[in-house]
């Protein structure tokens, strides 16, 4: 029973990173930039439903769609204030990387200024929860699942159906393009950037009402959805999904077994397992890295 | 006066870590993040050594330079054959992994609390003792890990990092052992990161697992771009740049402001500036970054 | 005249395209040999083959009598085999003279000789200074020695990725297209230099060629590749009245003009 339990908490948290591991894999597939920003995206959306919520005590729906916009925003602005720049100065991808680590790391600084360090609540007392039997169900558990059996389908459709989101596919398999189908690539990079932080902000707003905000809350999300893109294998959607629920599984499953300070090791074992034994992932085809 | 003695210290033992990150991202294209990771390795194992095992400083640091190369080395053989990504990715797991065992590990490591009371150096009968002598020994283990770095530096290893770094393939055609001389770079970066991480403990006297997290990494890199890749001067200028800076504010009073949060802050902006205006940091020779 | 190089039967397949398929020849000691082939024949492959950087999947390369399809390049590089790729592929940012010395293989180049020196290493290192000097003048690139290597033009990196490969005293220099992109005046110093190199400096030159008046003038021997494998060989002469051969690939002009 258990292990029932944290097999539903599993696929929740699987759920959540999913979210924010699709986000992190369209914006890596079609621009190549490891995005470590994506973090602090994702405490952005999550700082704009708390002023929301709790500063203009707007009613929680329209909080949420006030928090989707901000994240949305947020991502397109280090798109235009550090990446733009530096693509236009034809920096390489590892000066690409530090100017992201750098907007991470001024952005989580600059949250801990405006809202100190501690935990903001965005609500009190516990949620409801449904028992079936020794099986409890949260709230929170049924919006997550609800969130992604609408969003992925929506996802998906839009990037088969629609004259954008082809080209958002295209430029995945060739990001050397300038212009595809038409469309003009830096616009296309605003579109995916909106697109990646949008899917971030559906995450952060459950947590974030679930657990409250911190400056540095977006890190380890982050790292786990960049550790999912490469267990699900880099260049392929679902992938970047099924990694991010075998990920929140091993990380609930392993409580079964460990306590919970030992998940970092876990997380991060399976990521230098998967790195080791098959870099290419679950799904995908692995980068390639050497040229002759 | 002794403020600014712990200024000093702090400015030669970063400009060592710098320099030795140096080796492995400027001369050879390494993109190391787990450089604080071999850092705090070194200081957990001069720690160990010393306080729970009783062993004499000296081959305490020997062997904590030892263990940072190894674990370097077994850590890199199977991830440096990586591409560019997956290697970053790989050792910025590996060095989340290593400060969740140090924290983790109470048995070895004393947990979050840390461990106390490691002893000073000593020559013979001489104890270091004030803060000069400490200097001195700080200044003399710089002098010395300046000194390997330069005879890297001006020696044909030099020409061989810089062809592994920029075409690997023209690297082997040319008989270079691509494989073995990353290996070997990255366990040397990994070693010198440790013995910093010993010079450091006799230093505090102390170690304790947040010295050596994420933070640091981004301190490092920051030195490391501030002053410029391939460039021992801007291994020292970065890192005095950085310790210096933020103590301007403290005169200027950020008076309810939180200095740590100021200092971070400015070293993102940092980064994003030079990547955009001089990515060859403010000493750094011509070479911009690449790879 | 003994096979310095001896490729037999070498295979290799990418997914399901075979790249090279049973592919063999032989180059002599102090000759030029030219792989010759329309495009996609599989030359380059196998190039890399020979030079280990592919492992075949079938086939035997043997090279001054000992098996080296196994091996690793920088191995087979210290056997006495150089090579350069299609592109220079110089080292932008070194100088002109380093580019030519990474090609030294020496003592001070691991990390505890170039520490402790002492005269063998600062000899060795000398040494190798005097002979990238020495080929630099050879090919007309020591004026500019001290020149960053993205300074020059596209010929001048071609002839120093060629020194770059000569430095290392090379039994055999496997050349891959180096007459391409190449002005009139350079490329009649590059066939100078391939010239000289087997008559004065008795070295044995692989060559990938398409331009075959370079090919049927210097070539000792011409090997040809069509479809992934060699469907003949041997002097110009007899490679150019194998008519079906030549017209298939020379074309008709060709034909019409060696009659």
């Amino acid at each position: 029973m258990l292990l029932l339990q944290l097999f539903i908490d599993g696929m929740a948290s699987g759920a959540l990173y999913a979210l924010t591991a699709v986000g992190f894999a369209i914006i890596y597939n079609g621009t190549r930039i490891l995005h470590m920003a994506h973090g602090a995206v994702f405490t952005a959306g999550g700082y704009a439903l708390y002023i929301a919520v709790k500063l203009l005590n707007l009613p929680i729906a329209v909080a949420v769609v006030v928090a989707l916009a901000s994240a949305a925003a947020f991502g397109v602005l280090i798109d235009l204030l550090v990446y733009r720049p530096l693509r236009a100065r034809k920096s390489s991808e590892a000066a690409l990387f530090i100017g992201s680590i750098g907007a991470l790391t001024l952005c989580q600084a600059v949250f801990a200024l405006i809202f100190t360090t501690d935990t903001l609540y965005l609500r009190q007392g516990p949620l409801p929860i449904y028992d079936f039997g020794e099986i409890s169900i949260t709230i929170m558990h049924i919006i997550a699942a609800g969130i992604v059996i609408v969003v992925f389908p929506i996802l998906h459709l839009f990037l088969t159906l629609t004259k954008y989101g082809r080209a958002i596919r295209a430029l995945a398999d060739n990001p050397k393009l300038s212009v595809v189908r038409g469309v003009n690539v830096e616009r296309l990079y605003m579109l995916i950037f909106a697109i990646g932080s949008l899917l971030a902000g559906f995450a952060v707003s459950l947590i974030a009402y679930d657990l409250g905000v911190r400056p540095e809350m977006g890190f380890p999300v982050m790292f786990v959805s960049l550790v999912a893109v490469i267990v699900g294998g880099v260049g392929y959607l679902p992938g970047a999904a099924a990694g991010a629920f075998l990920l929140g599984l091993l990380q609930n499953l392993s409580l079964w077994q460990l306590s919970g300070r030992w998940q970092d090791v876990v997380v991060f074992g399976a990521l230098l397992i998967f790195l080791i034994f098959r870099p290419a992932g679950l799904f995908g085809h692995m980068l390639s890295t050497r040229r002759v | 006066m002794e403020y600014f003695q712990h200024l000093l210290i702090m400015v030669l033992i970063y400009a060592c870590l710098t320099v030795s990150l140096d080796l492995n991202i400027g001369h050879a294209g390494i993109l190391s993040f787990g450089h604080a990771s071999f850092y705090g390795i070194g200081a957990y194992t001069t720690a160990i050594l010393t306080v729970y095992a009783g062993l004499d400083w000296f081959s305490a640091m020997v062997l904590a330079f030892a263990t940072g190369a190894i674990i370097a080395a077994l850590i890199g053989l199977p991830t440096l054959r990586l591409g560019g990504d997956y290697f970053i990715l790989a050792l910025f797991g590996f060095s989340l992994i290593v400060t969740s065992l140090i924290i983790n590990m109470e048995w070895l490591t004393n947990g979050p609390f840390g461990i106390r009371g490691v002893p000073r150096p000593s020559i013979g009968p001489y104890q270091v003792q004030s803060g000069y002598g400490m200097l001195g020994f700080i200044a003399i283990m710089t002098a010395f890990i300046f000194f390997v770095h330069w005879r890297f530096a001006s020696s044909p290893m030099k020409a061989a990092l810089h062809a592994v770094r920029d075409d690997e393939s023209v690297a082997m055609s040319l008989g270079i052992n691509v494989v073995r001389t990353k290996i070997t770079v990255f366990a040397l970066g990994g070693g010198f990161a440790a013995l910093c991480g010993a010079m450091g403990a006799f230093y505090f006297r102390f170690v304790s697992a947040d010295s050596y997290g994420l933070q640091t990494i981004i301190l490092l890199w920051a030195m490391l771009f501030v002053g410029g890749n391939c460039s021992l001067l801007g291994a020292f200028v970065g890192p005095a740049v950085l310790m210096l800076f933020p103590e301007m504010f403290r005169f200027i009073g950020g008076q309810g402001w939180d200095i740590g949060h100021i200092q971070e802050a400015l070293y993102g902006l940092l980064l994003i500036l030079l990547m955009m205006f001089r990515p060859q940091g403010l000493v750094g020779n011509k070479v911009g970054l690449r790879t | 005249m003994t096979a310095v190089l001896d490729v037999k039967g070498i295979s290799k397949r990418f997914g399901g395209l075979a790249a090279v398929d049973n592919a063999s020849f032989t180059v002599e000691e102090h000759t030029i040999t030219s792989l010759i082939g329309p495009n996609g024949a599989g030359k380059t492959t196998a190039f890399n083959i020979v030079s280990g950087f592919l492992k075949p999947d079938f086939g035997k390369v043997t090279f001054a009598g000992q098996s080296i399809e196994h091996l690793e390049p920088h191995d087979i590089y210290r056997l006495g085999m150089a090579r350069t790729f299609q592109d220079p592929r110089v080292f932008q940012e070194m100088s002109v003279l380093d580019n030519v010395m990474v090609g030294v293989r020496q003592k001070g180049e691991t990390p505890f000789w170039a520490i402790v020196r002492g005269a063998e290493v600062n000899s060795q290192w000398k040494a190798a200074r005097e002979r990238a000097e020495k080929i630099l003048e050879s090919v007309g690139l020591l004026a500019r020695a001290n020149e960053a290597a993205s300074a020059l033009s596209f010929g001048e990196q071609r002839f120093l990725s060629i020194a770059r490969a000569l430095v290392g005293e090379p039994r055999i220099v496997l050349l891959d297209e180096p007459t391409v992109g190449l002005d009139r005046g350079t490329f009649g110093q590059l066939v100078e230099l391939m010239k000289n190199l087997v008559s004065k400096e008795r070295k044995t030159i692989l060559l990938i060629e398409h331009n075959m008046d370079v090919v049927m003038s210097i070539s000792d021997k011409v090997v040809l590749m069509m479809q992934g494998t060699t469907v003949a060989s041997g002097t110009p002469a007899e490679v150019r009245s194998h008519r079906s051969m030549v017209e298939a690939y020379l074309g008709k002009r060709h034909v019409a003009a060696s009659q």
